[in-house]
């Protein structure tokens, strides 16, 4: 890579400005957790390790993990793999459709299933993630079916059963990338407060909110914090190692491999995936949507609630834009210059994006709550850096990959032919990735947008966004009222990707 | 090989072929990029189907007009295709086990079956080693071996040694040559090299892309 004092300067502001924002809050609590004057005590560690609530909170926390994990494997696995070999028509769409769970925050399904079952417990905990996630699991699956190369299977196919194919030669490749996604899916699971708050289970991340947010006791909620921190990064690190396994080759064009042509497999995908679809979105939206009916024009929920919408839109489109452009020189740096180590680095970015989120919060109150930073915290602004904070990543391992797609002799000719690191960045680069940075900004849009862990620890007082409006009724309103405010967060985050997707629909077809 | 056609997208891929391959002999197609060589080799290999025409493996029909009448696996032909497509998560005893898997031999014959085939291809010594741990020839040995280790009806190469430098294209070229010979398997290659073509066959067969006429 050819050397460039403008670059390093682009890159450098980006790195300071991700480390400040995402590493330090999770650092600092780990930091604080093992070394501050609040952390490390034996007593407390000892209270964590050996107590028998605590050690019930870690047997729900793992439990909740691996049941989520397994539920949307068992959904995401056969899907995925209809997906990329049983030739459907409307494969698009209908990846589409299975991906929305994914964009809908995961406290309304498991609200919407309140509604449906009744059920505040630990399996339902595990069915809702489970449900909400598994089309992280789909998606890689599809993936990794796609990228095992058909030659390999053909050259399998000359001399064995399409089965025996599948099963000796197909599915151990495609293997390390599932179990990546399966990974990824538990430590998602385990960082997540919003479905154990509402469904009363008992877990970390409540633990941590409420050793904070209710206690009053910091030095609790980071004894707590630091074994699901330890966790995610250990499971984060194996799902970067299984993902850096690199036994995907791509297809080439001749080969057809093992696909499933049959008109009975056909049949069989479109059904399972329109029942998936009508199970994990059509009724919990229907649920919602059954509850909405009953709701007085006008009262209650709507009052106020405008204004949390458009602090929602406001602090989501911000926080999009800056983790993009933050997330483009983190990914370019990961992409171009990070040679040794990217398995850790990858690593790190997988548990950044997978610390809890209120954890993060607990950091970013702890950093931020200063005379000098006053004209940004106890203001909205704080909620753009909560949210900038956690999703950036996601928008660095996005950006990181497209860019690795382009071919770095692109830019070495710019930069021979006389053009300095901004025109090539301007001129060269980003428009061969443009579809990655808008992907990279409609989902940390959508991603913010629901975002409640963090944003109910930081959001200054007097003041809230759409998800804390509706997580904070949901104790004390009508079900009617709350249910509509809900469907509010699900249009929100279902629109923009409909609307995505018919765009390229149109596109394509034009 | 019965006057075969085949079309892709409404392109003629293959127009109107026939052609025989004697018992233990050597065949080679020989022509330019998109003439249709590989198209014809995968047809006999039953990865892809004859629009029109026949396909005879010794007195069997094995295709017929779109019909696969033998699947690729029941046809007991040895395809070294021409990435080789060695399995990355197999070692090379790995691979010569899965082959045999299929077959009819004994499981307790595998052991020896598969150290005479790995002698034969002279990587005996690399029995435990995995593709990425092989060097480009041995990795060309090794998917002969493949192909080769259940005595099948057919060999079929695809560009064998398209990726090798000259010096030990020429070395395996005479070592394929020798071993077809003690083996006694008629082979069809496909290669744009005229002067491979000269040292793997006993005949060639010129192939030229489809007139325009039936490109349409």
């Amino acid at each position: 890579m050819f050397p460039d004092r403008s670059r390093t300067t682009f890159i450098a502001i980006g790195l300071a400005a991700f480390g400040a924002l995402s590493v330090l809050p999770a650092g600092y609590m780990l930091a604080q957790s093992l070394l501050g004057p609040a952390g490390l005590s034996p007593d407390a560690y000892a209270a964590v390790v050996f107590d028998a609530r605590q050690r019930q909170l870690l047997a729900n926390t793992l439990q909740l993990g691996v049941g989520a994990a397994l539920v949307a494997a068992l959904i995401g696995i056969p899907l995925g793999f209809a997906l990329a070999r049983v030739p459907v028509r409307a494969v698009r769409v209908l990846r589409v459709l299975l991906a929305a769970p994914l964009a809908v925050p995961p406290y309304i399904l498991a609200l919407a299933w309140v509604y449906i079952a009744g059920s505040y417990s630990l399996p339902a905990a595990v069915l809702v993630l489970g449900a909400g996630f598994f089309p992280l699991v789909m998606l890689a699956t599809e993936a990794a079916a796609r990228a095992v190369s058909g030659d390999l299977e053909e050259a399998g196919l000359m001399v064995a059963t399409p089965l025996r194919v599948l099963r000796n030669i197909t599915f151990p490749l495609m293997w390390p990338l599932v179990a990546a996604s399966m990974l990824l899916v538990f430590v998602l699971a385990i960082s997540e407060f919003g479905v154990p708050g509402l469904l009363r289970v008992r877990v970390f991340t409540t633990e941590v909110f409420t050793a904070f947010a209710a206690l009053f006791d910091f030095r609790q909620a980071t004894a707590l914090a630091l074994p699901l921190v330890v966790l995610t990064a250990a499971v984060a690190t194996a799902a970067s190692r299984l993902a850096h396994a690199g036994r995907l080759t791509y297809r080439s064009g001749r080969s057809h491999g093992v696909r499933l042509r049959g008109r009975h497999w056909r049949i069989v995908a479109v059904l399972a995936a329109f029942g998936t679809i009508i199970v994990t979105v059509g009724l919990p939206v229907g649920a919602l949507a059954r509850e909405a009916v009953g709701a007085t024009r006008g009262a209650g929920a709507t009052s106020g609630a405008g204004q949390a919408i458009v602090n929602s839109v406001i602090s989501s489109v911000a926080a999009a834009g800056m983790a993009t452009a933050i997330g483009l020189a983190v990914g370019y740096w990961r992409a171009r210059l990070v040679t040794r180590g990217t398995v850790a680095i990858d690593a790190l970015l997988v548990t950044l994006f997978a610390v809890p989120s209120t954890v993060v919060g607990i950091g970013l109150i702890a950093l931020w709550n200063r005379a000098a930073l006053s004209a940004v915290y106890g203001t909205m602004g704080m909620v753009v850096v909560g949210a900038v904070a956690r999703f950036t990543p996601v928008a660095a391992v996005l950006l990181a990959g497209a860019i690795r797609q382009v071919t770095v002799t692109t830019e070495e000719v710019a930069a021979v032919g006389g053009a300095g690191w901004r025109r090539v960045l301007l001129n060269v680069l980003i428009p061969q990735i443009r579809p990655a940075l808008a992907a990279s900004g409609l989902v940390v849009f959508v991603l913010a947008f629901g975002e409640i862990g963090t944003t109910i620890l930081v959001s200054p007082p007097g003041e809230s966004t759409l998800p804390i409006r509706v997580y904070t009724m949901i104790a004390n309103a009508p079900a009617s009222q709350v249910a509509r405010l809900a469907l509010v967060q699900v249009a929100a985050a279902l629109l923009p990707l409909l609307a995505v997707a018919t765009v390229r629909s149109a596109r394509r077809a034009a | 090989m019965h006057r075969v056609t085949k079309h892709f997208d409404g392109t003629s891929a293959v127009a109107d072929l026939s052609f025989d391959i004697p018992d233990a002999g050597a065949v080679a197609l020989v022509g330019p990029s998109g003439c249709g060589k590989t198209t014809v080799l995968r047809i006999v290999a039953g990865l892809e189907t004859p629009d029109t025409g026949e396909v005879w493996l010794g007195d069997d029909r094995v295709a017929a007009d779109g019909k696969l009448i033998v699947a690729p696996h029941r046809r007991r032909i040895g395809l070294v295709p021409q990435d080789l497509a060695l399995w990355p998560h197999m070692s090379v005893t790995r691979h010569l086990e899965f082959v045999l898997g299929s077959s009819r031999i004994p499981r307790s014959d595998y052991r020896n079956t598969i150290d005479e085939t790995l002698r034969l291809a002279r990587i005996g010594r690399l029995a435990g080693r995995f593709p990425h741990q092989l060097s480009g020839g041995e990795q060309q040995r090794l998917a002969l071996a493949r192909a080769l280790v259940v005595a099948p009806r057919l060999l079929l190469l695809d560009e064998p040694f398209s990726s090798l430098d000259a010096e030990l294209r020429t070395e395996l070229q005479q070592e394929l040559v020798q071993l077809r010979r003690r083996l006694k398997v008629p082979m069809l290659a496909v290669t744009h090299d005229r002067q491979e073509a000269g040292v793997l066959a006993d005949s060639i067969i010129e192939m030229r892309p489809a007139p325009p006429a039936l490109r349409a």
